[in-house]
């Protein structure tokens, strides 16, 4: 209980930190300053990359027929100090800034002395954290092996801090608290050495997997999509990969709880759907330089979606298919430009999902199980429904509040495990078992973690190229929806969807689909070259 | 992103993840709100699964180390069947036994931390088997009763069975009565009691002893059983003889009503504190109605069968009476001088001749009891105690419910001496 006290204390010394680095740094100015003789067209707070068009939506508005809609794309490059132009619209010049029309356009760098001072703490914070889960878990199993994967978290934590520009890993050292969680339920209720050692062994398979896909993820979108095509070739394959694994699934899937989506090759079982939705998000991307609308686009756009989304039919995977609508939705909300096109795709997205619901008798009978009998919808939110049938879909929903709320107390408690024997204790109900090991409280620490992670991404937003930003939209809100599904199903705020918790449900599948996603998040267009030149305050015009 | 006219790409992203930051703080709420609102059927599941849980730490061992129940209940049917009114369910059906009273009224609400099962490990006094035997002999003639075996040196219960009994395992067909301790609760007692009144009398005044009377069949409103007239008899023929008459006469001349109660109460034979560790239903002694039935034990004299064992284990332990117990490792028990050791001498001598022609095979002296009913078959009474040096020192009390005259409880002891206690070598 000690340690779980002082966890609970770096927690919300986490939390609190993180938060202050988020509120003080609310203003720093990382882009390019654009002027046009004394008028300021950019204050440097638009982000890594600045577009200069006709369209209202550019950070550079130039009101004129002869400027394209969007006319170029200007970064800064600090190892060449030179800004980086990419033109769409007809050509200007660039000698001595940048000449289009009638505008001339001169570009700076703005002045931050003091940015991302003690960005380290939340980072120690971290590393205290997992150095104490650490030795929880060897208090626990009594296997020296079993700090193994705390060790390559506190690696993990140590490089992303040395190769992040702003050494401020808020995202990652989350993601590694989570991590620890994913330890504990990678280890949960083994008795006998042999399983410990099983545990160990797959417990470091999952966090290798984790965090080598958070960084490849990482560098991967420090790739520019725009230039030789990358972006469609890799769309081509990601679409291939789809029609690939969707193959794959319905040829080797054998049914579990309704669904037919775990797979096993090699002696490893995993989701194929987990992989299909990160490509569809892939898929759904459009670069900077790309129309959404298109017709070319959309017949992808459309056909991918439709694809997955008959495949989740086909499965009857009713968490694969809520995920795959939220991808389509925030994808369309973010960069489609037509109203009347963003709510027809929304709506067939709402109706496609509750369509389900009439083809699903386990999805039908879920709802039914959670709205329980004669109650409103508040109180089928606040948990009615399933103390109206406990011994039968409320089961291990209410295992689940007492495991956490009663047995686990405020502090948590290992003598006594109330999930012992439930299905899917440390998966789908993993947020249980992490507050009956320690306690309750932890279930909010988690949901501070998940608002810190989304103010956090919110205003980093400026650190990353536009594609990172589309693309962490869509990860992030995909992170909390699958979260929001998998704790309320588990505490009978909604019905069961089967759905994991990202980063913390045991299971390789989620490891390659959210660490990927984290990586999304984290990742980050500020060089350190491109920082420092910002505090140096080199003014260099390029 | 040319065609994002509509609203700004960063400014669209802010205000999804603004949305998720809503999620997130509404999930709290609501399940606040779950917890806030279930807080009582969510006490009430854990104390269910905290009893699941205490039942999977109680171990149950008898005598000789043979495991009763460990965590669950044994794979011997028998063994479960004889011992089901010691151990008891899960559901609690018989409040008195072990598993009923291990945990008590488990309320568990600390916010804190939750609850930590201890292992609880019981040992015994009881043998089983002894208890396998008892029940086996019963219930395979179909007799509703209780047989009860106690070592009158130390107070502890060998065997403690009654029938019919239940299997916890195969609950389809539980018999009327199933669940009830027939060792635990209160019948009249018929002449067992004799001996009771025997020791009142002497305790008070030991002279009494020469006491002597001529029993016609009839003497006021009593009457011997079947009318049997016994003729001219001291006082060790009239317990020798179970005679009513001689023994109401008797208490009618030396003791008040007030003494008798008193002394039943002294003797504990009434007392639930009989037994230190199981709790059974107190006895009750009226003498002030009818001072000469309820000397005969009838009137409305009610009593346990451990009561009964009780009182006879302080005849056979020279008037010393350790209390029952049914625990190895309880040393809370008390000891207690209910007679003079001159007293249970005279009682064990008088005694002697019941036993006499029973045909078992060690010095042993007893007594019977048909405690007669209004409406319905007498019950049957016998106690035996073996007073043999080659014998273990026991008391084996039988009771059958409704099982007529006392002969067939007299049977039903002897055979049961003979097969199992004087038959295990390693207790002769």
């Amino acid at each position: 209980m000690t340690i779980n006290i002082l966890q609970d204390i770096i927690l919300i010394l986490f939390i609190v930190s993180s938060f202050w680095l988020i509120y003080r740094e609310r203003d720093l100015r990382l882009g390019i300053l654009v002027n046009e003789d004394n008028w300021k067209h950019t204050n440097g707070k638009q982000g890594i990359v600045t577009t200069i068009g006709r369209s209202s939506s550019n950070d550079v508005k130039l009101k004129e027929h002869s400027v394209s809609r969007l006319q170029a794309v200007i970064s800064y490059n600090a190892k060449s100090k030179k800004y980086d132009m990419t033109e769409y619209g007809k050509l200007g010049s660039c000698a001595n800034g940048y000449h289009i029309a009638n505008h001339s356009l001169q570009f700076n760098l703005p002045r931050e002395e003091r940015c991302f001072e003690f960005g380290f703490v939340p980072t120690v914070l971290s590393l205290l954290f997992i150095f104490l889960q650490g030795v929880s878990t060897f208090n626990q199993l009594q296997n020296i092996k079993a700090v193994i994967p705390h060790l390559i978290l506190a690696f993990f934590i140590i490089l992303v801090w040395c190769i992040r520009a702003d050494k401020q890993p808020i995202t990652e050292s989350i993601f590694a608290v989570f991590l620890t969680y994913y330890i504990d339920a990678t280890l949960y209720g083994l008795t006998t050495d042999e399983e410990i050692e099983k545990g160990i062994s797959a417990a470091i398979l999952g966090i290798t997997f984790y965090t080598i896909l958070s960084l490849a993820m990482r560098c991967f979108l420090r790739f520019d999509m725009d230039k030789h095509n990358l972006h469609v070739n890799l769309r081509i394959l990601a679409i291939v990969g789809i029609i690939f694994i969707i193959i794959l699934n319905l040829a080797l899937a054998k049914e579990k709880n309704g669904a037919y989506n775990w797979i096993s090759i090699g002696g490893i079982t995993f989701q194929p759907s987990e992989i299909v939705k990160l490509l569809l998000a892939f898929v759904l991307i459009v670069p900077t330089a790309k129309h959404f609308n298109s017709i070319d686009n959309l017949i992808i756009t459309l056909g991918t979606s439709i694809i997955c989304f008959v495949y989740g039919l086909i499965i009857k995977d009713i968490g694969a298919l809520l995920q795959f609508g939220i991808i389509f939705v925030i994808a369309v909300l973010l960069q489609n430009s037509n109203i009347l096109y963003s709510i027809l795709m929304i709506v067939a997205g709402i109706a496609g999902c509750k369509g389900v619901l009439y083809i699903s008798s386990t999805a039908s009978s879920r709802i039914e199980g959670w709205l329980g009998k004669d109650n409103t919808l508040f109180e089928s939110l606040t948990a009615s429904g399933i103390f109206d049938n406990p011994y039968d879909y409320g089961y291990q929903s209410i295992k689940s509040l007492v495991a956490a709320f009663k047995n686990g107390g405020l502090f948590g408690n290992t003598d006594f495990d109330i999930l012992k024997g439930v299905e899917a204790a440390n998966s789908d109900l993993v947020t249980s078992m992490i507050a009956q090991k320690h306690g309750s409280l932890v279930i909010y620490f988690i949901l501070g973690l998940y608002l810190v992670l989304i103010v956090n991404t919110i205003f980093t937003l400026r650190q990353k190229s536009k594609i990172q930003q589309v693309f962490s939209c869509i990860g992030i809100s995909l992170i909390v929806f699958a979260m929001s599904l998998n704790l309320c199903g588990t505490f009978g705020i909604v019905a069961l969807t089967g759905v994991v918790n990202p980063a913390l449900s045991d299971g390789i599948s989620a490891a390659i689909s959210y660490g990927c996603l984290f990586g999304v998040i984290s990742s980050s267009a500020m060089s350190k070259e491109y920082l420092n030149t910002i505090r140096k305050g080199d003014l260099n015009n390029g | 992103m040319k065609g994002c006219d509509v609203l700004k790409l960063v400014l669209k992203i802010k205000s999804i993840l603004t949305m998720l930051c809503a999620v997130v703080l509404t999930i709290s709420i609501l399940l606040a709100c779950s917890v806030i609102t279930h807080t009582d059927d969510l006490n009430v599941f854990y104390n269910e699964s905290i009893e699941k849980e205490c039942y999977k730490n109680i171990y149950i061992y008898d005598c000789n180390g043979v495991p009763i129940y460990t965590g669950s209940f044994s794979n011997d049917e028998l063994l479960r069947l004889s011992t089901f009114h010691i151990v008891g369910d899960r559901n609690k059906s018989i409040t008195n036994s072990l598993l009923t009273t291990t945990y008590p009224k488990l309320n568990i609400t600390n916010v804190f931390n939750g609850f930590s099962p201890t292992k609880k490990e019981f040992t015994l006094t009881i043998d089983s088997n002894l208890q396998k035997s008892a029940y086996k002999l019963l219930s395979d003639n179909g007799y509703r009763g209780c047989i009860i075996i106690s070592d009158y040196t130390s107070g502890e219960i060998k065997a403690m069975v009654s029938t019919p009994s239940v299997d916890v395992y195969n609950t389809d067909i539980i018999e009327d009565g199933a669940f009830l301790n027939k060792a635990t609760l209160t019948y009249p007692p018929g002449s067992v009691f004799k001996s009771v009144t025997v020791a009142a009398v002497l305790e008070k005044n030991s002279s009494a002893k020469n006491f002597k009377f001529t029993c016609s069949g009839k003497a006021n409103h009593i009457s011997c059983f079947h009318l049997t007239a016994h003729g001219e008899q001291n006082l060790s023929d009239m317990l020798n003889n179970s005679c009513n008459c001689g023994i109401s006469t008797f208490a009618n001349k030396y003791i008040t009503p007030d003494y008798l109660d008193s002394y039943t109460k002294s003797s504990n034979i009434i007392n639930s504190s009989i037994i230190s560790d199981f709790s059974i239903k107190e006895g009750n002694i009226n003498a002030k109605d009818d001072l000469m039935w309820a000397a005969n034990g009838q009137s409305q004299n009610m009593v346990t069968p451990l009561g009964v064992v009780g009182f006879y284990n302080s005849i056979a332990n020279d008037g010393s009476q350790n209390q029952l117990k049914i625990l190895q490792n309880n040393l809370k028990t008390n000891k207690s001088q209910v007679m003079s050791a001159a007293t249970a001498t005279f009682i064990k001598e008088s005694l002697a001749g019941v036993t006499k022609n029973l045909g078992i095979n060690c010095l042993t002296f007893g007594k019977t009891g048909t405690a007669e009913l209004d409406n319905a078959e007498s019950h049957a009474w016998f106690v035996c105690c073996l007073n043999d040096s080659n014998a273990p020192p026991y008391t084996v009390l039988v009771f059958l419910e409704h099982g007529g005259a006392s002969s067939l409880a007299k049977e039903v002891s002897r055979e049961y001496i003979n097969t199992t206690i004087l038959s295990k070598e390693d207790l002769i």
